[in-house]
């Protein structure tokens, strides 16, 4: 009796083993499951989108990826969900993630891979992390390339020009800015920009009025307003002295790209780079 | 008609003897002007200090000075802010405490300002942040104040009577439904709306404008003298149902006046600065401790109280991290609680007295 079970046992987790291989060798690469939007869209670019078959809640870029299987998030990943799908890769960020359920994640044999998006090199240290452990090194190159080239062409563009005092705000209610630390903040520099909420400690600092009033900002982009750059805020005209309510310079930026820091991060840059310095774009025209 | 002559007139002895007791018209006028006076200092203080330094006497004197700008643009209608809604939160506490005669009553506990943040919370995300949610979000709270109010009261209302216990059961009951609905709406919609919720949740009173200060103390103003009309009323409340009702109180209309009137004033309140914790409850009972218990002398006591402890709240919320700033119902949180326990152990053997 007991032999027969432990025959029975033993054939099953033979067979299932068996499927599970086939499944993969005809696949012939990676299962992979992404819980954070940006790094879906590295595998995207990198060309593994066909490799991705679970993603984040948040996911919205590429279209594809919003059709595949959702897991949770890095905050709130849902093991059950993941391990349905029969990852051999499950990607992270490395910082804000949820660790018990990767160690849970860990424990039950699934790879784990982290990255960080807290810098503009370390957007591009993650892409490059990633494009190596799926082997398409070469494809990691040329897009930390294109970022590359984005970030000389902004910087000669712009190498004429002084920078301007900038605030970039998620949004107005509350008022919660880029800081110091975060890609953005890297992005606005080479933007020509002086983010006057370096001033404050934080990554995300939620600022007062009086202190955007003190620092006289010529420039606010402000992430409330959606993705219309010109919408205007009954908010802002309150605070008439700011320089940039003055001169009309409260501008709205589209979440995405802006808040995924992944392979258009390039984009992002040039966006911004001509929301605060027009006049760099249309001297050379 | 003789009747009633007779009742108003044992109506009014019993009254005196609580007030003789308690509180003569001095020592009214003593404390009032005593907590003014601390408004007063809180006011100027507040205004004095914050996320930067400004030159007052330049804020004053050249209208073209950004000093002036920062102070009468951003600063002075943000402590007026904080005054009435402290003021508003302290008083509704101490109205609700005396309607439910149970000490842990406030306008949170009655399910009324998570129904408000809900309310504002799911307006935001459905406009998804267009600017035109500025104007929007802050009448879609006060709508929902308004209806978890409606709700709640009708919910509580058993046998057309307002019982108290109940009316305390269906408020926690709410606050943990909109607590929840809450987070369910945290966790379906983009992580972008994380700090949009945060703020609803834990309270603050950045940016007001002095537009939403006069909308808030016209409801607020309207509210407190609909309470102050019937503070002698709630001082027999406390006596218990059938002795307000012997003496000529007519229960179920008091406590439906107390409960609208609240609503109206936390609505207002809550539709501004989210919802800012504690101050309902530890105002109150400090003051009811130090004072007694005549809401004549209370009500009008917590308004003023309220508006000072929340003008200093504010100032410390603006000014430990600058130029970065707390959630304000953060601090009155966590000074407000250790100094409530403190009080209790302090006064030992009445902790809980109304």
């Amino acid at each position: 009796m007991r032999r027969t079970i432990q025959k029975a046992l033993a054939a099953t987790i033979l067979v299932a083993t068996l499927l599970i291989e086939t499944a993969t060798v005809a696949r012939g690469s990676d299962r992979i499951v992404s819980l954070v939007p940006s790094v879906t869209e590295t595998l995207f670019a990198l060309g593994a989108g066909d490799q991705v078959v679970g993603v984040s809640l948040y996911d919205d870029y590429p279209p594809e990826a919003t059709r595949l299987p959702k897991v949770g998030s890095f905050l709130t990943p849902n093991i059950e969900a993941i391990a349905a799908l029969r990852p051999t890769l499950v990607i992270g960020r490395g910082i804000s993630s949820n660790q018990r359920e990767l160690r849970a994640l860990h424990s039950m044999g699934y790879e784990t891979l982290m990255v960080n998006d807290d810098s503009l090199t370390q957007i591009e240290q993650s892409i490059r992390l990633i494009g190596d452990r799926i082997g398409k090194h070469d494809a990691a190159n040329a897009i930390v390339n294109s970022i590359e080239t984005s970030v000389s062409e902004v910087r000669e563009k712009l190498r004429a020009f002084p920078a301007r005092r900038a605030l970039m705000l998620v949004g107005h209610q509350p008022i919660v800015a880029v800081g110091p630390g975060t890609y953005l903040d890297d992005l606005l520099k080479i933007a020509g920009a002086e983010n006057i909420a370096d001033a404050s400690a934080q990554q995300w600092p939620r600022l007062s009025i009086e202190y955007i009033m003190a620092m006289r900002p010529e420039v606010i982009l402000d992430g409330q307003m959606g993705s219309d750059p010109h919408a205007p805020s009954r908010f802002w005209q309150t605070y008439r002295t700011i320089p940039a309510v003055k001169q009309d310079r409260v501008i709205g930026y589209p979440e995405d790209p802006t808040l995924h820091p992944g392979p258009r991060v390039g984009a992002t840059l040039e966006m911004l780079a001509k929301l605060i310095h027009p006049e760099a774009w249309q001297i050379s025209r | 008609m003789s009747a009633a002559v007779d009742i108003d007139r044992g109506r009014d002895a019993a009254l005196d003897a609580f007030e003789g007791a308690y509180l003569t018209r001095g020592r009214m006028i003593l404390w009032l002007l005593i907590l003014t006076a601390a408004l007063m200092v809180s006011l100027i203080v507040a205004s004095a200090f914050g996320s930067v330094r400004i030159n007052l006497i330049r804020a004053f004197a050249d209208s073209s000075s950004a000093d002036h700008a920062i102070f009468f643009g951003a600063r002075f209608p943000r402590v007026l802010m904080g005054a009435i809604v402290g003021a508003v939160l302290a008083a509704v506490g101490g109205a609700l405490q005396a309607l439910v005669r149970n000490p842990l009553a406030e306008g949170g506990i009655l399910g009324i300002s998570g129904g408000a943040a809900l309310g504002a919370i799911i307006a935001l995300v459905l406009l998804s942040r267009s600017p035109a949610s500025d104007a929007i979000v802050p009448i879609v709270a006060f709508g929902s104040a308004l209806a978890a109010t409606v709700a709640v009261y009708r919910l509580a209302l058993i046998e057309g009577r307002l019982e108290p216990f109940t009316l305390l059961l269906i408020g926690v009951i709410f606050n943990a439904f909109w607590g929840a609905a809450i987070m369910l709406v945290n966790s379906v919609v983009n992580f972008y709306y994380a700090h949009s919720i945060l703020f609803w949740l834990m309270g603050s009173l950045e940016a007001p404008t002095y537009r939403e200060v006069a909308i808030v103390s016209f409801f607020a103003a309207i509210g407190f003298i609909v309470l102050m009309t019937r503070a002698r009323d709630m001082n027999l409340l406390s006596l218990g149902d059938e002795a307000a009702a012997e003496m000529g109180v007519e229960v179920e209309q008091l406590r439906r006046i107390i409960f609208f009137a609240t609503s109206i004033m936390i609505g207002a309140a809550v539709s501004v600065s989210g919802i800012i914790s504690f101050v309902g409850l530890i105002v109150p009972h400090v003051l009811r401790l130090a004072l007694g218990a005549d809401h004549r002398l209370l009500l009008p006591a917590s308004l003023i109280g309220g508006a000072a402890f929340m003008v200093v709240a504010d100032l410390i919320a603006r000014t430990v991290i600058a130029p970065a700033e707390l959630p304000v119902g953060a601090i009155t949180a966590l000074c407000g609680g250790p100094f409530f326990i403190y009080m209790l152990r302090r006064e030992g053997r009445r902790p809980f007295s109304l």
